[in-house]
């Protein structure tokens, strides 16, 4: 009986030690014999030989044709924040890649929010552990960077065998390739979508006035508030923490910056943001704006014609065609840049991108073609009609003509994207985020001046970009 | 045979029945190694949960404290020492947060007890019929998912469609901004009187009071449960005594109930202590349902753990939140050394 219990208890252990082990990948994925291992902390070293040719030939034509590929099976765990039909889509994509790579199988999984993604990411990190690859905003590559977690791509990028052609980089918009000022300007992160901030305004309220085109300029903004805005509709909704992407945008558009040349220190304390917060904080004074309560709120209220512009991600305008549709309260509607001082008008242009993990070579060079993939023209314009994201390269709205036909608020928004600027890509740039929602929150609380609460904010700002 | 002590098969062969004749000395010798055996087998029974209690619970606070004794990024740790402890203590951030949650540890225990003792007697009285559905009532908000129950108090106390400033407006008052209101509720009535108090009387924001609603009317069930645990073993007969001589409603509560219910008032202050200190779940699944950034509007709801949450994953700052984690447990510790130094004395009858 002794025994027994002596053999159930061992039994039971080595269930308990067998639960705490990493769980198997799918597929074996040893290294290539002839490529030695990247060091912990150094750079991937570039492979001595080149990968084999694929086994099968591929069955689709990409852009570029696949001219290598690992010899043994590769199995890739790519973390996304892509649920529903983005989830959809990346899958369909992924099962395309693989019967053009028939060794390589990449498992898109659904991690939660970006915020949950960044979490997961760090959790694993520290467990060593990490995915192959993982979609990511720059700011949240950085700190992996900082870590040791990812690779620099410049190496596959130019590698002669799998890297990009000079007609490629030619083709992809280089707001697409994630250049890292703090790392050596290198690039350790690429995307195959991008939106655009653009400005939501509700057509027939504007008619109503006699405005048959959107404002241009802040004044013909708040001229339209101050005719349009009575009883419960209001002229703007600012998101309850703030929107650091709004004021980018505006900031943009009063000809400013938000950060400095050199990345060291912000920019976004000088005239260009203190006229931004002003011009904010007279919205709230003046009774015209009123902060949101509930998530998407001000896409739900423009739905219902109580507020007159929202401004928001390009990536909704599925989003706000729905709503409205359902609501069935808004006949004439549409996007257009945020009212501008500066010649042309300027768009934030921001989005996730994509970083690769570091592994065996074998993995990093398979995540690199899988990546490489989805910036391929084919796959860039299956995605692009699935989510209403901008494409990484010129060439790809060539196949998205009926797309653009069928889309047309899309297609004005495609244009707008030679007006582009990106926001810094700083790791602490998330934090800095989070502290101009701070001060837009402030003021529009009128709990401190406009320059007093860009003051602080950067204050704050510079002390974390200085690692404080 | 003389068997040295330390040699076991020795003396295991000493003790066969073969050798009929055992000595004393033996014989203790024997009941030693049997003994020794049965701890042995003891602390194999053990092992498993030992295991995961090391691996997921001891092994966590030691890493945490090794943490917190470092900064940089993870895996790129650089040992600071306490330098993350004199960060903490010498930020004003740090003590706002501190200040943060001894007001909603004071808005949300006292309410949600008073609250809950009252329901529960109430419900512990004969008159009350179908006590058991009553009691699953009460006990819903607490089983019911905290995300979920956070969206529908978000529409109550949503500024515009709310339910609340509905009934508010109705009765001819002001409509309020709820979650999304950092002045505090004194201002507010101040305000509302049409005078000025100092900035010491503001109070809390209606914010954070807003949140505490929600964690009372979350928590107050479980209260509930524990309080109608402890009544039921109150012998009737102290009540019959009571009553013969000639003692009313008030003083069978005030002289029978309270003072033999103390050892689960105790329990239930010690779990409710710790709990509003540790809270999280109910503060960020508000936040989030109202579109706030974490601890927000303005600071104003953030308690200690949505100050160590957000240090840990908007910040990076991995060493600084560990070191907050560690003095929030210093502080839970001495609350909970003071609970059993002062009342746990007076809880026992």
């Amino acid at each position: 009986m002794k025994k027994f219990l002596v053999l159930a208890l061992v039994l039971a252990l080595a269930l308990v030690f067998a639960a705490c082990a990493p769980a198997p990948t799918p597929a074996p994925t040893p290294a290539p014999p002839t490529a030695a291992p990247a060091q912990p902390t150094a750079a991937p070293a570039q492979p001595t030989t080149a990968p084999a040719q694929p086994t099968t030939a591929p069955t689709a034509a990409p852009t570029t044709v696949p001219t290598a590929a690992p010899a043994q099976a590769v199995a890739l765990q790519f973390w996304t924040a892509q649920s529903g039909p983005q989830d959809t889509a990346l899958k369909k994509l992924a099962a395309q890649f693989q019967q053009q790579y028939p060794n390589i199988t990449v498992t898109p999984t659904f991690q939660g929010n970006y915020s949950d993604l960044y979490k997961k990411v760090t959790a694993a990190i520290a467990a060593g552990s990490p995915p192959d690859l993982a979609i990511a905003y720059q700011n949240d590559v950085a700190n992996y960077i900082k870590s040791g977690a990812v690779i620099p791509l410049d190496d596959l990028m130019n590698d002669p065998k799998i890297g990009f052609t000079a007609d490629d980089m030619k083709d992809i918009f280089p707001s697409f390739i994630d250049k890292y000022p703090e790392f050596g300007n290198k690039v350790y992160s690429l995307a195959f979508m991008r939106s655009m901030q653009v400005m939501y305004y509700n057509a027939d309220m504007l008619n109503s006035i006699g405005m048959t085109q959107p404002p241009a300029t802040w004044n013909d903004l708040l001229k339209a508030c101050a005719a349009l805005v009575k009883g419960d509709v209001v002229c703007y909704e600012m998101p309850g923490g703030g929107d650091a992407s709004t004021f980018a945008s505006w900031v943009f558009s009063n000809g400013g910056n938000m950060i400095s040349a050199d990345g060291k220190t912000v920019a976004f304390d000088q005239q260009p943001g203190i006229d931004t917060m002003t011009f904010l904080g007279n919205l709230f004074t003046n009774k015209y704006a009123i902060v949101q309560a509930k998530a998407y709120q001000d896409q739900t209220d423009f739905s219902l014609g109580k507020v007159v512009f929202t401004f928001g991600s390009t990536a909704g305008l599925p989003y706000y065609a729905t709503a409205i549709k359902q609501a069935g309260k808004v006949q004439n509607w549409g996007i257009a840049p945020g009212p501008h001082t500066t010649p042309n008008p300027v768009v934030d242009i921001y989005g996730p991108s994509v970083t690769v993990f570091k592994t065996t070579t074998a993995k990093q060079q398979a995540a690199f073609l899988f990546l490489k993939f989805l910036m391929s023209k084919d796959a860039n314009a299956q995605w692009v009609q699935a989510t209403s994201y901008f494409p990484a390269r010129a060439s790809t709205k060539d196949a998205l003509t009926d797309f653009i036909k069928a889309n047309p608020l899309y297609g004005n928004a495609y244009g707008w994207l030679q007006y582009g600027r990106g926001e810094p890509t700083q790791a602490a740039w998330n934090p800095i985020r989070n502290f101009i929602g701070d001060a837009m929150v402030t003021v529009a609380n009128g709990k401190a001046t406009p320059t007093d609460a860009l003051k602080q904010a950067a204050q704050k700002a510079n002390a974390a970009l200085a690692g404080q | 045979m003389i068997c040295d002590l330390a040699d076991e098969e020795c003396i295991l062969a000493r003790s066969t029945p073969v050798a009929q004749t055992i000595s004393p000395r033996t014989a203790v010798q024997t009941r030693a190694i049997r003994k020794r055996r049965t701890q042995w087998s003891a602390y194999i029974f053990i092992l498993p949960a030992f295991v995961i209690i090391g691996i997921f619970h001891i092994f966590p606070v030691f890493y945490a404290v090794y943490v917190s004794l470092n900064k940089g990024a993870i895996n790129r740790f650089a040992f600071v020492g306490l330098d993350q402890y004199a960060r903490a203590l010498s930020s004003g951030d740090f003590w706002n947060a501190l200040v943060t949650t001894l007001v909603y540890a004071l808005l949300t225990m006292p309410i949600t007890m008073a609250l809950a003792l009252f329901f529960a007697y109430l419900l512990y009285q004969p008159f009350v019929k179908a006590r058991g559905i009553f009691r699953a009532i009460f006990f819903l908000p607490y089983v019911v998912s905290t995300v979920g129950s956070a969206i529908v108090w978000a529409w109550i106390f949503d500024p515009r469609s709310g339910l609340l400033n509905f009934v508010l407006t109705r009765l001819g008052l002001p409509a309020l901004r709820w979650l999304i209101e950092p002045d505090g509720v004194g201002l507010l009535v101040a305000q509302g009187l049409g005078v000025n108090i100092p900035t010491w009387l503001d109070g809390p924001s209606l914010a954070l009071v807003a949140v505490s609603i929600f964690t009372i009317w979350q928590f107050m069930g479980y209260d509930i449960v524990i309080f109608l645990a402890g009544l039921t073993t109150i012998p009737n007969e102290m009540y019959e005594a009571a009553r013969i001589d000639g003692a009313n409603g008030f003083q069978l509560f005030r002289h029978i109930t309270i003072p033999l219910l103390a050892p689960t008032t105790f329990f239930v202050i010690v779990i409710s202590v710790i709990g509003s200190l540790q809270s999280f779940n109910s503060i960020f699944a508000m936040n989030q349902a109202a579109e706030q950034s974490l601890g927000g509007p303005l600071g104003s709801t953030s308690t200690l753990t949505v100050y160590m949450f957000d240090q840990l994953y908007t910040y990076s700052n991995y060493g600084y939140a560990a070191a907050i984690a560690i003095i929030l447990s210093c502080i839970i510790l001495a609350f909970t050394l003071f609970n059993f130094k002062v009342l746990g004395k007076r809880s026992s009858y």
